[in-house]
């Protein structure tokens, strides 16, 4: 089966006062639909940095970044822009979810991007929120949620368009364990159900556990390494 | 959900902060569109004043002439006049000096002179927009509430009106009143006119200050001054009384060229020879009618006029000059001379005995010449012959004088040949009637009776000269060429005393005396003679424009404050942004376009900017009324009125609108610029600024310092340039000397350099930033912060520096001209006394012959022209005062004639000119263009000129003529007039007789004693210190000074606001750190020190950088005698800025504060 997204040498540096700084290597990764990834290292080699430039946030230093046979950085700001608005979902450590917008609305805003919100739009997000267990406070505002809450919710923005990529940088980082556990299992559960490729970075050992696949970002390369506990598909 | 949406829901939910951004875009507005509704304010109010001030006159008829007074009368009867005219009333317009008598016999308590003096009848009223009657008795006057309060006046007061004596003939011609040139005429102060009543205001120039005016009764005026109607006497007809204005209120508005064209016909069609001072004196014994004017000259428009005329009419004409000859001789023997004949210039043709009469027809004793008489050839009629014992052949010698430009009449000699000797019995030779009348000589009885303006040698007056008085009165006694009598004869106002012309056949010689004067009526136009009328009310309006767009000088004088509003407003939008870079981050991560973004921050933008402009246009009427408060109170020096109200016009709300929108809208997209070249990773982590490359900054500091060190080599060798003289005095640009530019210049390049510095300063700080303890080690942190943010610290210094250059600049610009000692080339020329007059005196005070003349030649005389080095007089011609003292805008300036006295000494500060220019007044142009002089300020703020402009002017008879701006003084005595050289002067403006403005060259010890003497034996002489006179002026300039410097100082303040907006940004940036510094055990002491510590810092090194450039750019002006710098108020001012920058950062200290330590590290 083609791989839809390819990762071909990536490398990343930084400029720093000490030199350049290099923390990816020639990073080579293949995934399909369907496929869900943790992805784990120490801090500062490097994990998020991978999404970002996956998620046509930041550029590689050298390398292909391929998503269904399209070079990502190959793309022009506004074809990147769609890119990021079509095929990629973001959920970071942080919700990011915009105070002045209510649940519902925050969940629709990816949507206003390409073809704005239409009932079937509004119909999806509600189901979403559902989904999450949010469907009750639609209505209310970011700070009226709790972070388990507002982690969900952000979760579904970034499902809202139905992408291919779900990224989650650190999607529990800022959880207690339990609403880290459930967060965790509706990310699984979500890109299982609308057969996307998820990718997770994460400290959380939990979290990695249950994934189908690990990878450990160290030195600049990226190798697998078998899950610590039974993936979420496993132990169902 | 939709963009709309995201839009309103960002907008309400940032309310507090985009309500500040909104106030800052209002203030902004309201400052802009304010200064604009000052300009339409002062434009309105000047309209309203310029409408005030002529009361309900809309047209004006004011001539050197004068004329009939009952000629009003017969304009009211036509039915054309009462179609569109309501009145038309005669009036003397006059200018004056009034003076309060002192304790002593013969001296004066106080004086104001160039007061404009109005003789009125009691149809006076009918001028008033409030039918104000001013009920005057023979010996009353009204007086504007200016004179009384210069003069100290009250109801009842006794004063003296002194006003020149008007002559028909001019004062400086042969037969010119000299002896009596003013009257003095004690008069009771009856009213008291306030400014704003009827007439209180009234005057005929554009000027927004109280005019000095009085009212008189015209029949005493006309009394005092010989112009009361005289009965008809045996040898001329009665002459009405005579006034020289006519005022004509008009029904309607209408088109004023159709209303001045209106009156031109009926002035025609009522007019007649004696409103000319013309008349035809028929000479039906010798046959001819001859056409002579009251001023003994005809001019020669009027000799053109009469030939058509009289050629139309199928009239001979043949014009006679004739000129008085002291003393004829032909060398044959002491006593074989003749004293005081007159010698006529003829056509020579019209000498031959074949030529029939009247005008022809000579007889001769023996034979009559074979040939036309050529130059330097005469005929002597046989009287003159016996006496001199001279015949055809003989040299005949006369003597006669001329009339000098200064009174002076020196004797010229000639010589002629006789040709032919003319016999007394026979022929046309015998013809008194070629003298025209000259009241006091012609009609004496002998010739000891002359009332003569010049002195005859008695002595020498044989008893056969009086005998030919008795005999012949006074027949020409000699005949040359006209054209020779021209030549030598001619003086500025004609040459032609009368113009002969046949008596026509069939007709009553009342008849041909009538036909000839319409027909010659006909021929001539009002405006030939300066008899046009002048649309005051049109005019008025017009100049109400204004020298100056108040609108525009506010915006400029507001320009600071409207930078720092526009300033504030980027960094108050650019604060609100940087509070939520993560959800700009975000809606970049989720796929919204920069674009998109953009578009929403422009909404966003816009939505605030609109607001804050609606706000701001209410705010405006505000800040103008401010500004008119301030115009009419603090700086009432700029305008000299406080009549001066708010006008709000929509179109100038739509204009400030339009101006304040992009300027706010610029300002905020300025403030996001930088944002979108940020990463969505970037802004997602909170960063909204741009991280500068190791070698970028390595470069840019590395260019920092070449520039600083570059710039500040250039500044000191600029200044030192300047110190030592090495830069040229000539005109840089726009009136400013390359020295002045110079220094300048190495002030700014200073300022350049100094923020140059600062910049790398910031970049490589040296010194530990931890060190010591307490409250210093926190200041010395918070000092090394300021490095933080280098672009944003350097940028705030050079706001508050460039601001401070300005301020400080300005107020060290301040001069004192009184402080000034009289020297050659500068303002004051040298002078220290400056003095007008509104009797023009006819002789040169700077002679001794003159002042014999004068009658200044007593005993005490030689004590004080001792103490005189010089005394320079000029010719005036009246005009509009175009200084900067008078705000309507101005077209004919006062013009003074430069003798050659003054272009000999030379002296006063030119812009851009070589050693002495006043040669270039004298240059001829072959285009016949003027040249002429002006004061920068004069010919920039008033003319809208400069050198080399070609403007047009009027000459005396209301006819435009071209002048070229040939040179431009700098700062000078000669502040709203205009100079050019005596000759061009008395071409242009043949009836301004003798001297009206002296500067005169004193020791300061002698002032005073010179001073007074001159102003009590000068007949209206009032004289100022040149340097009091020069201070009034600048008071104009300083005034303008302290409201640029009061703006520019809120702008300032207002730019500290924006340097709290900057530490309030610096805060919230580095909330973790200051909160792990808490954390640690910082207290509010150490936190309030590094905060302020930062603040600090960059508020002192803008405050210094701005005030030591601007010290070193006014240098050479502070080292100077009249430098008046207000060092307390601009001190005050600073310090005001510290201290609110200080209390500005205390927005910042609170925040920094109030931070909650756990919440604020966990959320980083």
């Amino acid at each position: 089966m083609k791989a839809e997204l390819t990762l071909e040498g990536v490398c990343k540096s930084f400029e720093t006062p000490g030199g350049l700084l290099t923390i990816l290597d020639g990073v080579d990764l293949s995934l399909s639909r369907g496929d869900a990834v943790a992805i784990t290292g120490p801090s500062g080699v490097g994990k998020s940095t991978l999404l970002y430039l996956i998620g046509g946030l930041e550029p590689p230093s050298s390398g292909l970044v391929e998503v269904l046979g399209r070079n990502v950085w190959s793309l022009g700001p506004q074809e990147l822009a769609e890119f990021r608005n079509q095929s990629v979902g973001f959920v970071f450590q942080d919700h990011y979810l915009l105070p002045q917008l209510n649940v519902l609305e925050n969940v629709l805003v990816p949507a206003i991007v390409k073809h704005g919100v239409d009932a079937r739009t509004r119909d999806r997000a509600k189901k979403l929120l559902d989904r999450v267990g949010l469907g009750l406070r639609a209505g209310h505002r970011p700070d009226q949620l709790s972070g388990g809450e507002r982690q969900r919710a952000a979760l579904c923005r970034a499902l809202i368009n139905d992408p291919l990529i779900l990224l989650a940088d650190e999607p529990t980082g800022n959880l207690d364990p339990a609403t880290a556990t459930t967060i965790g299992s509706l990310l699984l559960e979500l890109a299982r159900e609308q057969s996307m490729i998820l990718l997770t970075v994460t400290h959380s050992q939990e979290l990695a556990g249950r994934f189908p696949r690990n990878l450990m970002l160290l030195a600049g390369k990226l190798t697998d390494r078998p899950p610590t506990v039974a993936p979420e598909g496993a132990r169902s | 959900m939709s963009w709309w949406r995201l839009l309103v829901a960002t907008l309400v939910h940032f309310r507090g902060t985009n309500s500040v951004i909104v106030l800052g875009v209002a203030a902004a507005t309201a400052v802009m569109t304010g200064a604009l509704i000052v300009g339409d304010s002062v434009r309105g109010s000047l309209l309203a004043l310029s409408d005030a001030r002529l009361e309900d006159v809309d047209l004006a008829l004011i001539g050197q002439r004068f004329f009939r007074e009952d000629w009003a009368e017969a304009i009211e009867r036509e039915p054309e006049f009462r179609k569109g005219f309501h009145a038309c009333i005669p009036a003397l317009v006059l200018r004056g000096s009034v003076e309060t008598p002192g304790t002593e016999s013969g001296t004066i308590a106080a004086r104001a002179g160039k007061v404009q003096v109005y003789g009125v009848t009691t149809r006076w009223s009918e001028l008033s927009r409030t039918s104000r009657d001013l009920p005057l008795a023979a010996n009353e006057v009204a007086v504007s509430e200016r004179v009384a309060k210069s003069l100290g006046l009250e109801s009842g007061s006794e004063v003296l009106l002194t006003l020149e004596l008007p002559t028909s003939i001019p004062k400086d011609s042969l037969l010119g009143e000299k002896e009596e040139p003013s009257r003095q005429i004690p008069l009771k102060v009856r009213l008291i006119l306030p400014e704003e009543e009827s007439f209180g205001r009234f005057g005929l120039v554009p000027d927004q200050q109280a005019p000095l005016s009085v009212f008189v009764n015209l029949a005493t005026l006309q009394d005092r001054l010989d112009l009361s109607a005289e009965p008809a006497s045996r040898r001329r007809a009665g002459r009405a009384g005579r006034v020289n204005a006519l005022f004509v209120r008009a029904k309607l508005s209408g088109n004023s060229a159709t209303r001045r064209s209106d009156l031109g016909q009926l002035v025609r069609k009522t007019w007649s020879l004696a409103d000319l001072m013309l008349r035809i004196t028929p000479r039906p014994e010798q046959g001819y009618l001859s056409l002579e004017s009251d001023m003994m000259v005809l001019e020669d428009r009027v000799v053109e006029a009469g030939e058509t005329a009289a050629t139309a009419l199928g009239q001979t004409t043949s014009p006679a000059l004739i000129y008085l000859v002291n003393q004829a001789s032909a060398g044959k023997g002491e006593a074989a001379y003749s004293m005081y004949s007159a010698i006529c210039g003829l056509d020579p043709a019209l000498m031959s005995p074949n030529v029939p009469g009247p005008l022809g027809g000579f007889r001769y004793v023996g034979k009559a010449p074979e040939k036309p008489l050529q130059p330097d050839e005469m005929l002597i009629n046989s009287w003159l012959a016996e006496d001199l014992k001279a015949g055809v052949g003989d040299e005949i010698e006369v003597q006669y004088h001329i009339s000098g430009s200064r009174g002076e009449l020196p004797e010229i000699l000639h010589r002629f040949r006789v040709a032919g000797v003319l016999s007394l019995d026979a022929g046309t030779a015998n013809d008194e009637g070629l003298t025209p009348e000259v009241p006091g000589i012609t009609d004496a009885a002998s010739l000891a009776d002359w009332d003569q303006p010049f002195p005859m040698k008695m002595s020498r007056i044989t008893s056969r000269d009086d005998l030919y008085w008795d005999a012949y009165k006074s027949t020409p006694k000699m005949f040359i060429p006209l054209d020779q009598a021209r030549e030598l004869f001619r003086n500025r106002y004609g040459a032609t005393t009368s113009l002969r012309s046949t008596l026509p056949a069939g007709v009553s010689v009342d008849q041909a005396v009538v036909r000839w004067s319409e027909a010659i009526l006909k021929e001539l136009s009002p405006a030939d003679l300066g008899l046009e009328f002048r649309d005051l009310r049109a005019e008025g309006r017009k100049a109400a424009g204004g020298t100056t767009d108040f609108g525009g000088l506010f915006i400029g004088f507001s320009f600071f404050l409207i930078v720092s509003a526009a300033i504030l407003v980027a960094l108050l939008f650019r604060l609100a942004l940087e509070r939520r870079p993560a959800q700009i981050g975000l809606l970049l991560s989720i796929g919204a376009s920069p674009g998109s973004v953009r578009r929403l921050l422009l909404a966003e933008a816009t939505v605030l900017a609109v607001q804050g402009v609606i706000l701001g246009l209410i705010a405006a009427a505000g800040y103008a009324g401010l500004m008119v408060w301030g115009l009419t109170t603090l700086w009432v020096g700029a305008i000299g009125t406080r009549f001066i109200e708010v006008y709000l016009h929509p179109g100038t709300l739509a204009l400030g609108a339009a101006l304040s929108l992009p300027v706010a809208l610029i300002s905020m997209l300025s403030g996001f610029r930088g944002l979108s070249q940020i990463g969505p990773r970037t802004l997602l982590a909170g960063t909204s600024e741009l991280r500068e490359s190791n070698a970028v900054r390595d470069r840019r500091i590395r260019v920092n310092l070449w520039q600083a060190v570059g710039l500040g080599i250039a500044a000191v060798l600029l200044a030192v340039a300047g110190i030592l003289g090495l830069l040229p005095d000539r005109e840089a640009f726009g009136g400013f000397s390359v020295r002045v530019v110079g220094f300048f210049a190495s002030g700014f390049l200073g300022l350049w350099a100094g923020l140059c510095g600062f910049a790398v300063w910031l970049a490589t700080p040296g010194g530990e930033a931890v060190a010591g303890r307490g409250v210093l080690a926190s200041l010395r942190l918070g000092l090394r912060n300021a490095s933080r943010q280098r672009l944003r610290s350097a940028l705030t210094v050079g706001m508050i520096a460039v601001a401070t250059f300005l301020i400080v600049a300005i107020a060290a610009g301040r001069k004192d001209p009184a402080a000034e000692a009289p020297e050659l080339n500068s303002g004051n020329g040298g002078y220290l006394l400056v003095g007008e007059t509104d009797v023009p005196v006819l002789f040169d005070l700077a002679t001794a012959e003159g002042r014999t003349q004068l009658d200044l030649d007593d005993s005490a005389s030689p004590a004080i022209w001792s103490k005189v080095r010089a005394i320079t007089p000029f010719r005036v011609n009246p005009g509009e005062n175009a200084s900067c003292l008078n705000i309507f805008q101005t077209k004919q300036p006062t013009i003074l004639g430069v003798t050659s006295d003054q272009a000999k000494r030379g002296g006063f500060k030119f812009v851009g000119a070589g050693d002495n220019p006043w040669g270039l007044l004298s240059q001829a142009d072959p285009d016949g263009i003027i040249p002429v002089f002006g004061d920068l300020n004069t010919l920039q703020y008033s003319l809208h000129v400069g050198p080399g402009a070609v403007i047009e002017l009027r000459d005396g008879r209301d006819r435009p003529f071209k002048a070229r701006i040939a040179g431009m003084l700098d700062a000078s005595l000669f502040q709203g007039v205009l100079l050019m050289s005596e000759a061009n002067f008395q071409a242009k403006f043949p009836d301004r007789a003798g001297f009206q403005y002296f500067l005169v060259d004193v020791a300061e010890a002698d002032a005073t004693q010179v001073s007074n003497w001159l102003e009590s034996r000068v007949p209206g002489l009032d004289l100022d210190r040149v340097g009091d006179r020069l201070a009034g002026f600048l008071a104009v300039q300083n005034t303008y000074l302290s409201t640029f410097q009061a703006l520019g100082g809120l702008g300032l303040l207002l730019g500290t606001l924006g340097l709290g907006t900057i530490l309030l940004r610096n805060v919230l940036e580095r909330r973790s750190e200051i909160a792990l510094l808490k954390a640690v055990g910082f207290g509010p002491a150490q936190i309030a020190a590094m905060v302020l510590g930062e603040n600090g810092l960059l508020l002192g090194s803008g405050l210094g950088l701005g005030t030591g450039a601007a010290l070193l750019a006014m240098s050479p002006h502070l080292a100077s005698v009249g430098a008046d710098v207000s060092w307390g108020p601009l001190l005050g001012q600073l310090i005001l800025v510290v201290v609110a920058g200080m209390v500005s950062a205390t927005g910042a200290l609170v925040v920094a504060w109030r931070m909650p330590i756990v919440a604020t590290l966990r959320s980083q």
